[in-house]
């Protein structure tokens, strides 16, 4: 407590009363700082300033310390900040919290992995089913039955003229 | 940032694009750091709930209608976050507490969230007063808190801080004036303004 605000307590000497009175002034200090005041209160503030040295050392000290709340040092989040929140986020989803971020994805898609190796099977195994002499089996069918059973091959004669 | 751009960017995190959770990240880091730590007065925990705040924001971004500023959405779950931290740090101090109270060092004080002003002798003279007025900050009751953090620090409207609190202007201005009556007697008690120190 300030000086000025002791000699006021012993002038006074009632503490209902000064209680009364601090709050009235900490409400004007409040209201004048807020710019709350109509022009009449202003002005009747601002003469008590200037004619009442501990009313006005009091006011000083509450400038004070609001203007010490304002001017507190900004506090910067760490350098690493946004990683860590990435990666946590990751970690708790799984890795399915982005869009399309399977490059970063530190879960393995099992589904995606599983379809695609039961396709590459299916084609592998239809692959090695399908016969190898399929084109010489073809060609045996294009014989013609038609030709004479001779000792040597069989021989296409072009149909006649009429 | 502007509401176009917000809208762009609110757009984005609903795709759950991770580029724009990197710019909305990169963006509001600090501010939400800054208004974390000075209502915790702690680095660590401010860390660790501005990490949060930033997945609920993620996680809850369907649920902004876009009636207010997004930052004014943002920092409502910051504050509530901090909020809900003092409690939980208070809950667990208060544990603390009972199982240290049966020790021989039983009487010692527990302060959740430190506000350590025992040696004003060894800090200069402006860094003691600015060492002082965030230990009284730190002595607010938590709503007090915020309030004076989002208005005197954060340099808010009241219109703001009635949409981040919840509250009407009119029990805002009232609490703003009760914390700063608090913070004012705490400081006097502490410092003394005519000698410096």
């Amino acid at each position: 407590m300030t000086q000025a605000s002791q000699n006021q307590d012993q002038q006074l000497g009632s503490h209902g009363l000064l209680d009364a009175l601090h709050e009235e002034q900490d409400l004007l200090f409040n209201a004048y700082f807020e710019g709350d005041l109509t022009a009449q209160e202003r002005e009747e503030f601002e003469t008590k300033l200037d004619e009442d040295d501990a009313f006005r050392r009091s006011y000083d000290e509450f400038v004070n310390i609001m203007s010490g709340l304002r001017t507190l040092p900004f506090e910067f989040a760490p350098d690493d900040f946004v990683d860590k929140v990435e990666s946590r986020i990751r970690r708790r989803s799984n890795g399915r919290f982005f869009a399309e971020s399977l490059l970063y994805s530190s879960r393995v898609p099992y589904e995606v992995i599983a379809l695609v190796m039961m396709v590459v099977m299916a084609a592998a195994w239809m692959l090695m089913e399908s016969p190898r002499d399929s084109g010489l089996r073809t060609a045996d069918l294009t014989i013609d039955k038609s030709a004479p059973k001779q000792g040597g091959d069989a021989v296409k004669t072009p149909p006649s003229k009429p | 940032m502007s509401s176009r751009r917000d809208r762009k960017l609110v757009r984005a995190l609903r795709a759950r694009d991770e580029d724009a959770f990197r710019e909305l990240v990169n963006l509001y880091q600090h501010k939400v750091f800054n208004i974390v730590f000075r209502i915790l007065n702690d680095r660590q925990e401010a860390e660790d709930v501005a990490q949060e705040v930033f997945i609920t924001v993620f996680k809850h971004i369907d649920q902004f209608r876009g009636d207010a500023k997004f930052s004014t959405w943002l920092y409502r779950i910051a504050t509530n976050h901090a909020r809900n931290r003092i409690k939980y740090l208070s809950r667990r101090a208060r544990k603390q507490h009972q199982d240290i109270s049966d020790t021989p060092e039983g009487d010692m004080e527990i302060n959740p969230l430190g506000g350590d002003v025992s040696r004003p002798d060894r800090q200069a003279q402006a860094n003691q007063l600015e060492e002082i007025i965030q230990a009284g900050l730190s002595q607010l009751q938590s709503e007090h808190r915020e309030i004076v953090v989002l208005r005197d620090i954060e340099n808010l409207s009241y219109q703001e801080i009635s949409e981040i609190t919840g509250l009407a202007e009119g029990t805002v201005k009232s609490r703003l004036f009760r914390a700063r009556v608090a913070l004012k007697e705490f400081v006097q008690a502490r410092y003394d303004f005519q000698e410096g120190s």
